[in-house]
């Protein structure tokens, strides 16, 4: 931060994203302008930054992005889900003619395109950076954000479908660039449930920037999950920003399968008394892949409660990092925080960086935190040996039994399956041809 | 118990009023750093050419750093310029010609801590010259060190008479540049200990009972080197549970330990500086660099603290795990009152073959105290089979102190297999209602629970000085709760 005084030289990458800025339809918005100066002032944060410690963005900043065209030509496989609102955005636009969303009563969803033309103090109002969060790319997101989505649940709103964000790239040859932005407003007593999967193909390098802002009213409950399945050149970024009031419940899945290189923080304020917050996560790198996510859970008044579970499995090249903060304020007495972070190393040249972090200014809490990193159980792999699994195979079931503690919390039964499926394929496994 | 934590205060804090020394004499360098300091400093005190290249390798790049600002730590800005580098261990002329000059309140302290008779005149500040059973009892010790090899000395003396040894070894594990408070110390370093095992020597007695009366006024920038040759052991314990006199405010010192093939070191402190009032003014900054290297095979090194003084801790003793099958343990017990901040834990770097640690760290926090546990265990990708087991608690006590963790696990093998875990809890009432009902007097069942939390540390200590600790966390403690 002492360098913060001094004007910093540009780099290209930054220079880059200036010239992105500049062709923006919405760049003469005081709230993506002040964004875009803090961006471009702070630049791409370096591996000096405790934040980035064990994550470079090197690769990401050498690389040239465009910005994809809205209409763009694609017809993506969609989830068959079972009565589930759908939203489909390709390259980062929206596209009604692929979505499905019914009028439901207490529901209204606004995408922000259709904001960005009709009511810009609305859009201002909405793009603000939320609790002056320090991620740049939050700013980035905030100045860049083409498209995405204000979900606005009325007081007593119980939706029984999951709403679905489907977001995928076109076939384009070249490097393209996204920054949706995920409002979500959820009423007093409302209920919902909001999947945002992030579906890639081919191997061109993408970059994808999402934010997405969270505010449940009292006694509001979101269930939230996000499936990053990029192709393994990409670039994956994201945020998931929630504050909750007093009775709120937030259910939080975050499943990483895919980029070369994922970011996920997610932070999380428990600002009502009784709110309650859940995040469970799954990393699975493989390859060269780096996985990081970074957790900060805030219990900001008494009788607040959070838990986290998170697996990672690195296996061949790949790089889990996980860091989890629970950050108790002083005020905050009988708060009830649980954190564990289990991990599987599978090969020697992957590794695993993890950092569970509890900071308490209170006495009357109840916190508690674990983190293991180890391999399979011999045992267990011995025993599987025995009934006639080869090794490979018994390492496989063993793998999906540890990531499908997560997996099977998820909400929907396709989702499920197609991640039940999609681990089969990545755990390496046979299971089929298996005695 | 009698002494409100008001009174305790009071004593602890009437020998510190002095602050940085003031009153220049004759051999004592004026305040300020530069490189006619060093050459000063290794000149009066006769030191070969290598050393003092060494200690201005370190201070230029000293220049270069910047003060640390990751700690979890509020740090009122230091100036460096404002201490005075040198200055002659030798008798105030203000120190008290005997205990019966000595405040009783501070020898009353003593008296709850149970400190030898003979012990308490030199941890009371008084002059040297006065407290003869010490110095006799000292010659004996050194004969029996002498009979089995020991080399046990102050800092200076070694490098006079085995400069062989410290060319070698010096700055092997922290080098000069390691850190700022590391490198500021390099340079500047004015004494300290330094004991070398030969190989296939167990030392004869705990190196402790000898330190504590014997070691004189090292000064603020303290070095320490133990190197443990082939197969031999040594139980070193450093500090003493009495609350010290002690002018400095900043302390910067570097402990370096060498335990070679098969040898075993166990390093024990026990560290009650003034603390500051119980406003948070004054008191020690104690930024101190330890680090040990298991650099044979089988060896073993073994770390125990308790921390219960110092405004402002900033240590983390390590253990770099070269030799395979070699051993590092961390076992640590800290303590803040009042606002006292202490940020401190551990690294355990795994690079040999089967290699384990263990870390142990008790952490409590009662009025103002902040109280952070910082750790590092690292597992390099040679270190097939590797074992790490981390057990981190904190208990609380009031709603104005905190207690923060801040675990870095960094694995590349996978055969390896780390495990950490931490609570955070309180005294519960339940607890305290049931050993009231007993009759036990709040303080006391405070200090029970208390000492009862700490149990895996204290057993770790030397016997008579688990004692000392546990009766010391009772003294820090009081009033406290209630």
């Amino acid at each position: 931060m002492t360098a913060a005084s001094q004007p910093i030289a540009k780099s290209a990458a930054v220079t880059r994203m200036q010239a992105a800025f500049e062709h923006h339809t919405g760049s003469s918005m005081p709230v993506r302008q002040q964004a875009f100066a803090l961006f471009s002032h702070n630049g791409f944060p370096g591996t000096r930054d405790e934040q980035w410690k064990y994550t470079n963005l090197r690769r990401l900043e050498a690389r040239e992005f465009g910005t994809g065209q809205p209409g763009t030509p694609y017809q993506p496989e969609i989830l068959k889900t079972a009565d589930a609102l759908q939203m489909v955005f390709v390259d980062g636009h929206y596209r009604s003619e692929l979505s499905n969303v019914p009028v439901i009563a207490g529901l209204q969803i606004t995408t922000l395109s259709e904001l960005q033309q009709s009511d810009q103090t609305r859009l201002s109002e909405i793009l603000a950076i939320p609790g002056n969060h320090r991620c740049r790319f939050v700013a980035l997101n905030t100045a860049l954000t083409e498209d995405g989505v204000l979900i606005e649940a009325g007081p007593g709103t119980k939706l029984d479908c999951p709403l679905v964000l489907d977001f995928f790239w076109s076939d384009a040859q070249w490097s393209l660039m996204a920054h949706p932005r995920i409002v979500i407003r959820a009423g007093e007593h409302s209920k919902l449930t909001v999947i945002e999967r992030f579906t890639g193909s081919g191997t061109t390098v993408h970059f994808n920037n999402g934010v997405t802002t969270a505010q449940l009213a009292e006694g509001a409950h979101l269930e939230h999950c996000r499936i990053q399945n990029e192709n393994s050149s990409s670039f994956h970024i994201g945020l998931l920003y929630a504050e909750l009031a007093e009775q709120a419940t937030l259910l939080d899945h975050q499943i990483n399968f895919g980029a070369a290189l994922a970011r996920m923080d997610i932070h999380v304020l428990l600002n009502g008394r009784d709110s309650r917050a859940t995040l469970n996560g799954l990393q699975f790198a493989t390859g060269t892949q780096h996985h990081d996510t970074h957790l900060q859970v805030e219990h900001c008044v008494p009788h607040t409660q959070s838990n986290e579970d998170y697996r990672g499995i690195a296996d061949q090249r790949g790089r889990i990092v996980f860091n989890g903060k629970v950050h108790v304020h002083e005020k905050a007495i009988k708060t009830d925080a649980q954190q564990s972070s289990r991990n599987l190393l599978l090969s020697s040249t992957a590794e695993i960086d993890t950092k569970p972090e509890l900071e308490i200014y209170n006495d009357d809490v109840k916190c508690a935190h674990g983190a293991t990193v180890g391999q399979l159980d011999a045992n267990a792999l011995f025993y599987l040996r025995s009934r006639g699994l080869d090794e490979s195979q018994a390492r496989a079931l063993l793998t999906h039994a540890f990531a499908n503690h997560i997996i099977a919390q998820l909400p929907v039964a396709e989702l499920r399956e197609q991640l039940t499926d999609a681990g089969h394929v990545r755990f390496g496994a046979q299971l089929e041809s298996a005695p | 118990m009698s002494t409100t934590p008001q009174d305790l205060e009071q004593l602890v804090g009437q020998k510190y009023r002095h602050g940085f020394v003031t009153d220049i004499e004759s051999d004592t360098l004026p305040p300020g750093l530069d490189e006619n300091v060093i050459r000063h400093i290794s000149r009066i005190k006769n030191e070969p050419e290598f050393l003092l290249q060494w200690r201005l390798k370190a201070y230029r790049h000293w220049l270069t750093m910047q003060a640390p600002d990751w700690a979890h730590l509020k740090i009122a800005p230091i100036d460096y310029q404002a201490i005075s580098y040198y200055s002659a261990p030798k008798a105030r002329a203000d120190a008290p010609k005997s205990l019966d000059e000595v405040d009783p309140k501070l020898l009353e302290t003593y008296d709850k801590l149970g400190i030898p008779l003979h012990e308490r005149a030199r941890l009371a500040g008084v002059a040297v010259d006065a407290v003869f059973d010490s110095v006799s009892v000292a010659t004996t010790f050194k004969d029996r060190l002498a009979k089995a090899g020991v080399v046990f000395c102050s800092f200076s003396d070694a490098v006079q008479h085995h400069p062989q040894l410290i060319e070698k070894y010096l700055g092997s594990v922290v080098p000069h540049g390691d850190n700022y408070f590391a490198a500021l110390n390099s340079a500047v370093f004015t004494d300290g200990s330094f004991v070398y095992i030969p190989k296939g020597v167990r030392c004869p007695m705990e190196l402790s009972t000898y330190f504590r009366i014997n070691a004189a006024n090292t000064g603020q920038f303290e070095r320490t080197l133990i190197i443990a040759d082939e197969g031999s052991t040594v139980s070193y314990l450093e500090g003493c549970t009495a609350p010290m006199r002690d002018e400095n405010q900043l302390h910067a010192a570097v402990v370096e330990l060498v335990a070679l093939k098969d040898a075993n070191i166990k390093y024990s402190t026990v560290q009650n500086w003034y603390p500051g009032d119980e406003n948070g003014l004054g008191g020690i900054y104690n930024f101190v660099t330890k680090r040990g290297e298991c650099r044979g095979a089988n060896s073993k090194i073994s770390w125990t603290q308790v921390e219960t003084g110092s405004a402002i801790t900033w240590k983390y003793p390590s253990c770099i795990l070269t030799g395979d099958n070699s051993v590092g343990e961390f076992y640590s017990v800290a303590l803040t009152n009042h606002y006292q901040q202490a940020d401190t834990g551990t690294k355990m770097i795994h690079i040999g073959r089967n290699t384990r640690s263990t870390i142990v760290s008790k952490g409590i926090s009662a009025g103002h105290g902040q109280n952070s546990y910082r750790g590092l265990v690292k597992i390099l990708s040679g270190a097939e089979g590797a074992r790490n087991h981390t057990q981190c608690d904190s208990l609380l006590m009031g709603d104005r102190c905190g207690a923060h963790t801040f675990p870095y696990v960094e694995v590349k093998n996978a055969t390896a297999s780390v495990e950490h875990e931490a609570s955070t809890s309180k005294i519960s009432d339940d607890q305290l209602f049931y050993c009231r009902s007993r009759g036990i007097s709040q303080e006391d069942a405070v200090s029970m629970i208390v000492n009862g939390f700490c149990k895996a540390v204290f057993k770790e200590l030397p016997m008579e000085f688990a004692v000392e600790a546990q009766n010391l966390l009772s003294v820090s403690l009081e009033g406290a709760v209630g």
